[in-house]
């Protein structure tokens, strides 16, 4: 039979404060950067200062005798082509961050420069042929239209900027026996990949434990043990003694990620009854050396006709990792100022035109009425009505007010996870997994999803997760984690509870099927009851084990596929300055099932927060001159402070029936593009490309 | 600003489909120079060493700190911070250990308020404070607010409103939020705010923070 969640819930879809908040708020909470094992030594690296170049000459003996240097690493040896400004060379391990970072300058490279690219726009020219991507005859479509738009949008390259960097302890118990305290979004790859690597994979009956309680943010960048996880635990073999390695802020941004940029020139058709009957793009982006930077397109809306050619360019400088809805904050960029102008030219009603034009295949009919249920109440909590103008403020005076709005989709597909919950004869239950929490409160899920099963309060249940020998689940990673884990737990309390129900069952003098349990009691359907302490102490000595698996196929309607999303912005820009501020956001969010209704609204609002940072602040700026990143730190590449953010509303939509779906991503696809819609309603000219620092919004009214 | 009238869509005429050749042309971000030579700076270099081999500048020296009312001796070099002291020093280094890496290092010079301890009765970056300024004064991390073991008003509301996500950034926004609600119970939202506006989340948890500490200073005027 299939397993389902209770139609009464007694404890998801609550608000419950995150367990492990008072350990971050008071400083206790052990995070891998503050773990000070016995005899610790400090690991730095040695990085390419070249945007290219190749390794002629390189001298790692002459810094063994260095003071406070225990261990060295060669990366790269000589001849190795290092593909960007920050490419990993060699490691060393010292007594003291100080010493290690002086050894690093007592080494002596001698380098072969080579040719550099920096330029997307220059790398277009040598990029190889794509295939295109057409769904009927474009020509036909724009046949059709009674008016054609064309426009240029584009985002910029931006990075991850994780607070806690990225990197590990690594400390070897003994020649066999490695414990990583690893800053990752996977504790199970992070010490698989440890494992399998080439230089420890010989190492017979080699077990490694990756612990992660605690972790200060990934957003897609941490999935294993990178190079410089492979080179602390190198050391640390070698020196025989635990060792540090994370990040520094600069090789953070040179080296642990980035979302790709993307630029497109575009041409959109519609009529006037409300059709969008052509979509025409061209784009290109880099994810880096490597080049990878597609973004899916059309994006939520469905033209009749389109046709599509997309370029990935490389350029020397770090690659891409998965950021915060890989690919679709860059899709909402392009598709949604697109449709924005061409639904300016058109003179129609913008909401309308974006219900009337959602795309009609995969899931988007079920998504459909969701849509409009998110457009008209983010609408009315913007005061659409009120506040909207065609485009163009024309208010007198140098501020000038507009909205925007944009809408998203995600997957969100619960991620595979295994999950065991222990019921002790003492009442003690335990529920545990291999999973993590990157701050998105998968520690407090776990505990509440237990819980609801059994009829106990969430402090009932002990949650143990964040450590790679528990029950394997996958990485946190495309929002799949709460799926994922809410559906191995809450099964295996399932199975727990069943075997609980068996046992108890001769006592109540009834069968196991007449059972429940509820606050704190396992009831009969005869009136009789026992407390959960007394059903427990049936077991006598032998705790019961029940394990899920999201693999189940009794299993899979607990959990559901694709969101949708509407963000709306209200801003003001100063013309005479270019400063652009926000009066507020609306974000309505859909994730099917709301397990955690506080935490949830959290991620909404973390979502929204980076969309703004990218609309308004975001950029990695390479140096034409020399390749580097010219802000690689938190004054040049910045973030939004308190006084930039807006106020900001959150409104859940609530679909038990769909099953649990992720949320990590969602929030954090709309919110840029509405506001880039909001900016041009303010000032009557599409600035187009992100993010809106005063010199674009200026060139762009020089234009006007 | 006068207004032109902007050229209207051609609806006839437009030629279906690009080439890279015009994509090049009209797209790309404004103000970026469209050509570099691709050979500049070719040619062979060398780096390192850059420094003497027997290491450089003085040795530990003695350093005496009064850490959250408890006074701790530490030898470090005159040049590492407050911040890396107490995070790596005290444990490390010192006979009875302390383990204080509550307060966070993120940007490691003063941008986004991860580090932030009182010192003096003042905040400071201690990412940017070395060790040896701040002797002889009081100093204060997030480790220190606790008062008989019960959380400071501060910490109780980020925890209740879940003004705190991966958590990294918060010891920093529980001390200037703390620092800002001490001195002045009475701050108004702007004034919190613009406290608070040394410190940078990546998660995205300002909003609930912000309402955390007004909750906090409406707990700690009902207090006094």
């Amino acid at each position: 039979m299939p397993y389902k969640w209770p139609e009464k819930k007694k404890v998801i879809g609550t608000s419950v404060p995150r367990l492990d908040g008072a350990f971050k708020a008071t400083g206790k909470a052990k995070y891998s950067f503050d773990r000070n094992p016995p005899g610790l030594l400090f690991a730095k690296i040695l990085r390419s200062p070249h945007a290219h170049a190749k390794i002629v000459e390189i001298d790692l003996k002459s810094i063994e005798t260095f003071p406070g240097v225990k261990a060295t690493h060669l990366i790269k040896g000589v001849g190795a082509e290092l593909k960007y400004g920050g490419d990993e060379i060699a490691a060393v391990a010292a007594e003291t961050e100080e010493q290690a970072r002086d050894a690093l300058r007592a080494i002596r490279v001698k380098y072969e420069v080579l040719p550099f690219q920096w330029s997307e726009e220059e790398a277009l020219k040598v990029a190889p042929e794509p295939k295109t991507d057409e769904v009927g005859k474009v020509e036909d479509g724009f046949a059709k239209a009674d008016v054609v738009v064309e426009g240029s949008y584009s985002c910029p390259v931006i990075t991850h900027v994780c607070l806690e960097t990225h990197g590990l302890v690594a400390w070897w118990k003994s020649d066999e026996e490695l414990l990583l305290y690893a800053s990752t979004q996977a504790v199970v790859k992070t010490a698989a990949d440890v494992k399998g690597d080439a230089l420890f994979k010989t190492i017979p009956n080699l077990k490694v434990t990756c612990e992660t309680p605690y972790m200060g943010g990934g957003f897609g960048s941490k999935f294993g043990p990178d190079i410089q996880g492979i080179a602390a635990v190198e050391l640390a073999r070698k020196a025989k003694r635990p060792v540090k390695l994370m990040l520094e802020r600069d090789e953070e941004h040179w080296a642990a990620g980035n979302r790709p940029s993307a630029f497109a020139k575009v041409k959109i058709g519609g009529t006037r009854d409300g059709k969008l009957v052509a979509f025409d793009a061209l784009t290109y982006g880099t994810g880096g050396f490597s080049g990878g930077a597609q973004f899916p397109l059309p994006y939520v809306y469905g033209p009749e006709t389109s046709r599509r050619k997309h370029f990935n360019v490389s350029v020397n400088a770090g690659d891409r990792r998965a950021l915060r809805a890989p690919g679709h904050p860059q899709s909402a960029i392009v598709m949604e100022q697109a449709m924005d102008d061409l639904i300016d030219k058109l003179g129609v009603d913008p909401l309308e035109f974006r219900i009337r034009n959602i795309q009609k295949t995969g899931v988007f009919p079920t998504l459909q009425p969701i849509y409009e249920t998110e457009i008209r109440l983010g609408a009315e909590r913007i005061e659409w009505k009120k506040h909207w103008h065609p485009r163009g403020d024309k208010t007198p005076g140098p501020l000038k007010r507009g909205l925007g709005c944009a809408l998203g989709t995600w997957n969100g597909a619960a991620g595979q996870a295994q999950a065991s919950v222990t019921i002790r004869p003492d009442g003690g239950v335990e529920a545990a997994c291999g999973t993590q929490d990157l701050g998105t409160g998968t520690t407090t899920l776990v505990p509440m999803v237990a819980a609801e099963i059994l009829g106990l309060g969430v402090k009932d249940v002990t949650g143990k997760i964040g450590v790679s020998s528990f029950p394997p689940a996958g990485g946190s990673g495309g929002s799949t984690s709460c799926g994922g884990v809410s559906l191995a737990v809450g099964v295996a309390a399932m199975k727990a509870l069943a075997m609980l129900f068996e046992k108890v069952a001769p006592k109540l003098g009834c069968a196991p099927a007449d059972l429940r349990a509820e606050a704190g009691r396992i009831v009969s359907s005869n009136g009789k009851s026992l407390s959960w302490k007394d059903a427990c102490a049936t077991l006598e000595t032998q705790p019961i084990v029940g394990i899920g698996d999201r693999a189940d196929k009794e299993i899979q309607g607990m959990s559901g596929v694709g969101v949708g999303g509407a963000q709306f912005a209200d801003v003001t820009v100063d013309i005479e300055t270019g400063q652009v501020r926000i009066n507020k956001m609306v974000a309505v969010a859909d994730c099917g099932l709301v397990m955690n209704r506080l935490l949830c609204e959290s991620q909404v609002y973390g979502g929204v927060i980076g969309a703004i940072n990218s609309a308004l602040f975001e950029e990695r700026r390479l140096d034409p001159k020399t390749g580097l990143m010219l802000n690689p730190d938190l004054e040049w590449y910045r973030v939004a402070g308190h006084s930039d953010l807006p106020e900001i509303e959150v409104h859940l939509l609530d679909y038990p029936e769909r099953g649990v779906i992720g949320i990590g991503e969602p929030p954090y696809i709309p919110g840029a593009a509405a506001i880039a819609n909001a900016v041009a309603n303010a000032v009557g000219v599409r600035v187009g490309d992100l993010p809106f620092s005063p010199r674009r919004i200026l060139s762009a009214l020089a234009k006007k | 600003m006068k207004k032109k009238t902007r050229r209207p869509a051609k609806a006839t005429g437009a030629k279906p489909g690009f080439s890279r050749r015009n994509f090049i042309q009209t797209v790309g971000i404004a103000g970026v120079g469209a050509t570099i030579p691709l050979m500049q700076g070719c040619g062979t270099t060398e780096s390192g060493p850059d420094i003497p081999a027997e290491g450089v500048g003085p040795t530990p020296v003695d350093v005496a700190l009064n850490v959250n009312g408890q006074d701790v001796r530490i030898k470090v070099e005159p040049r590492v911070t407050l911040l890396d002291a107490l995070r790596d020093h005290l444990k490390l280094g010192s006979a009875d250990p302390v383990d204080l890496t509550g307060s966070k290092r993120v940007c490691d010079r003063a941008s986004c308020g991860a580090c932030t301890m009182m010192v003096g009765g003042k905040t400071v970056y201690s990412c940017t404070t070395l060790a040896i300024e701040a002797q002889g004064k009081e100093i204060r991390t997030v480790e220190g607010l606790q008062e008989n073991g019960t959380l400071h008003p501060v910490q109780q509301e980020f925890v209740a409103c879940d003004g705190l996500m991966c958590g990294f950034c918060t010891p920093g926004f529980i001390m200037s939020g703390a620092a800002c609600l001490e001195k002045n119970p009475n701050a108004s939202r702007d004034e919190i705010r613009r406290a608070l506006d040394g410190n940078i989340c990546r998660c995205g948890t300002q909003i609930r923070a912000l309402e955390a500490c007004e909750k906090a200073a409406r707990r700690i005027k009902g207090r006094r």
